[in-house]
């Protein structure tokens, strides 16, 4: 896992949630091109959280080979469905599982930086302590931010506050805003994790509208 | 093959489109859903980028580039927002404003 901060001179701003397209191209003229979240808030300097995929194509070359200094290709920022701005308000549920932290990431320091108060509760799950990335960063926030942990992989001896199985649908009936206080989700993570957090809060009562979802693919595991 | 969402295919719309497109709700022409395309299935391992219904997984949208050359197939869309009827068809654009001309005689017909 590595976090990139790009130097873009003509970057027009982005906002909480947003992606950019990366495309690396060899010699031989083969381009490959990856969509990653950007990790940094608006008007903070961009910045990408690349998670390494042995069999990746571009993700090797961005946490190992890239070097302070080599230009990228870069189209950006993009999208805009899941995205949060202070004036969205809340109250907030973020649920994460393994790298898809990373815009989560985004949106919680969107709201240390405009001061928003809206109530936030992160529900965070990956495979080992090891495996939490932001963990200090995450720690330290104003008022009104609640942080749920949970490990898939592994059960600490010592010390963990946190949970230590897989967010169901009981995990989230414990842990999600209720329905009545008219939150608005964010989740991000595998698809199979997506499916289960979106279907689970909907279940609860969420609105479908007001529950928004990135899927970046892979078969899940946290 | 890796299954994304439409946000996975945001820049790719954008630089066909011209605009933010996952924020739009179109309608399938399969099973009637109506969904934004954020909330789509997108398969972009492939030679093309192809966009699904998440409700039927009928085939929405598919994308293919070639020599810089969009070809932009959305034969599986019944509605797109602000068009009364819209009817499908598959266009050959190079640019982004090719495709909107493209896109207003479409819906004119």
């Amino acid at each position: 896992m590595r976090t990139i901060e790009l130097d873009v001179p003509s970057w027009p701003g982005h906002r909480a949630g947003q992606h950019l397209d990366v495309k690396l191209t060899a010699e031989d003229g083969y381009s490959a091109e990856r969509s990653y979240s950007i990790a940094s808030a608006a008007g903070e300097p961009v910045a990408i959280t690349v998670e390494r995929l042995d069999d990746g194509e571009v993700s090797p070359y961005l946490t190992e080979d890239l070097r302070v200094g080599d230009e990228l290709e870069l189209r950006g920022p993009v999208g805009g469905y899941f995205v949060w701005e202070a004036a969205d308000g809340g109250p907030l549920l973020l649920v994460g599982g393994g790298s898809g932290i990373v815009p989560l990431r985004s949106i919680l320091r969107q709201r240390e930086l405009s001061g928003s108060d809206a109530p936030v509760r992160l529900l965070y799950s990956a495979r080992t302590r090891a495996d939490l990335i932001y963990r200090d960063e995450i720690a330290r926030h104003r008022d009104g931010v609640e942080i749920i942990y949970t490990l898939t992989r592994e059960q600490p001896a010592d010390g963990w506050t946190g949970y230590t199985r897989r967010v169901d649908h009981a995990l989230l009936a414990e842990t999600a805003w209720p329905a009545g206080k008219h939150p608005l989700a964010f989740v991000c993570g595998p698809t199979n994790f997506v499916e289960t957090v979106a279907g689970g809060l909907v279940a609860l009562g969420y609105e479908p509208g007001r529950v928004k979802t990135e899927r970046f693919g892979g078969t899940g595991g946290r | 093959m890796d299954e994304l969402d439409g946000n996975g295919a945001a820049g790719l719309l954008q630089e066909i489109f011209g605009t933010d497109m996952t924020v739009t709700a179109v309608r399938c022409a399969s099973c009637g859903a109506v969904a934004p395309i954020g909330e789509a299935v997108v398969y972009a391992g492939g030679p093309g980028t192809v966009i699904r219904c998440r409700s039927c997984t009928s085939v929405l949208v598919v994308i293919t580039q070639i020599r810089g050359m969009s070809c932009v197939d959305m034969m599986g869309i019944a509605a797109l927002p602000h068009a009364r009827s819209f009817r499908c068809t598959t266009m050959r654009v190079s640019s982004t404003r090719e495709l909107m001309s493209s896109l207003r005689n479409a819906w004119r017909r």
